[in-house]
């Protein structure tokens, strides 16, 4: 037997092992690879490499790439490899560089075109980040709302005197709200304003929670609202705090003040806040 | 880039600390302004309970209210169009209201 006999043999031997490998996924010739995401971060690029067992034995490395949105809408793209077996992909950020929590992909193999494609195997989901290229096989598919998500610092909407502060989740995504800070500085009207920070699901309202002491007129006062703020009884300083809830809000879900007694002429600051943050289509 | 929302002249910066995009949303109607839409005193303690009861039974959408935030049909519908893709695509396109605009400040 020649060195080219050999060769041939040897590729021979693989293919057939692929066709038995846990780790082959036989693609038909019609079938492709379909990369979907879902990201928040600007300026974002994924790699989607692996390998490719063709049907003429030669095993080929693949590189493609795959921008997902930036807004946290689907973005698709899918890869046509031909017959053979794929044998591993992996995916990792080439730019940027995202968090979990921030770029969501899933990786499965479809068949068909338009709107009639049809998904055949699902192989892998999961964040991408750029230190830990993840794929299949061998790493467990995940779901967006699994483990911990991304922690955001967030500077709300400085809204105008007279009017209440408020903060929506973004669309497709998921938040837990760890805590909120902000100052109401009272004008001279001589009244007693009462600050509440009430949670809804964008029309209606599941939780209000007051900051149990009043501000008069002419103050600046700074509300803390947290996960383990104390219950407060009496005024503290020029602070108050507010006990939040422990919810996940999703997206459209609302995080306001309702202010007794506001005039015209009080003037709430933006609002900063801590949210935990995960992908959530 | 900081910007003031036309309707409820709330000022805030279209992309977070962090890079990513802030989609601002118009308040509702505070006491104080529908007690002023309505011509009642400043002071809402000099209110009569009619007149509470009149602030609280008035509608609480802002005229022009905006809405950044995603409209999920219309991102659907861009990218099975293609439109997404297009080299002039506006993503303010997408926004569920833009309601009366925002300007740079």
């Amino acid at each position: 037997m020649d060195n080219q006999d050999y060769r041939e043999l040897v590729k021979q031997v693989a293919y057939e092992q692929a066709k038995l490998s846990t780790s082959a996924f036989f693609f038909d010739g019609q079938d492709r690879l379909r990369i979907r995401s879902f990201g928040s971060v600007t300026s974002c690029v994924l790699a989607v490499e692996g390998r490719f067992l063709g049907a003429d034995g030669r095993l080929q490395g693949f590189a493609r790439v795959h921008t997902p949105t930036t807004d946290r809408t689907l973005a698709t793209t899918s890869e046509d490899f031909g017959e053979g077996f794929l044998l591993n992909v992996q995916v990792r950020a080439t730019t940027s560089a995202p968090r979990v929590g921030q770029v969501f992909v899933i990786l499965d193999v479809v068949r068909g075109l338009g709107a009639t494609i049809q998904p055949i195997a699902s192989l892998w989901s999961g964040y991408v980040t750029d230190t830990t290229p993840l794929g299949w096989p061998g790493v467990l598919p995940a779901r967006s709302v699994d483990g911990p998500g991304v922690l955001r610092l967030i500077a709300g909407t400085d809204p105008a005197a007279g009017v209440e502060i408020i903060e929506t989740v973004p669309t497709n995504a998921r938040w837990r709200v760890l805590g909120v800070r902000f100052a109401l500085t009272t004008d001279a009207t001589v009244a007693n304003r009462e600050v509440s920070l009430t949670l809804d699901d964008g029309a209606t309202a599941f939780n209000r929670i007051a900051s149990r002491v009043t501000q008069a007129a002419s103050l600046t006062i700074i509300y803390s609202a947290s996960l383990q703020a104390a219950l407060e009884a009496v005024a503290q300083d020029t602070e108050r705090l507010i006990r939040l809830p422990p919810v996940l809000m999703s997206g459209g879900f609302r995080f306001r003040t309702q202010t007794t007694a506001i005039v015209a002429g009080d003037n709430y600051t933006a609002p900063q806040y801590l949210v935990e943050e995960w992908i959530e289509d | 880039m900081k910007v003031q929302c036309v309707a409820c002249l709330g000022i805030y910066d279209t992309g977070a600390a962090d890079g990513i995009g802030y989609y601002h949303v118009c308040p509702l109607l505070s006491d104080a302004e529908v007690g002023r839409a309505l011509g009642l005193a400043d002071n809402s303690a000099l209110w009569t309970k009619a007149q509470r009861d009149q602030v609280d039974a008035a509608p609480r959408v802002r005229a022009g209210a905006r809405d950044e935030n995603i409209d999920p049909a219309k991102a659907d519908a861009a990218a099975a169009t293609g439109a997404r893709k297009a080299a002039v695509f506006d993503p303010t396109s997408l926004q569920k209201s833009p309601g009366a605009g925002a300007r740079p400040v």
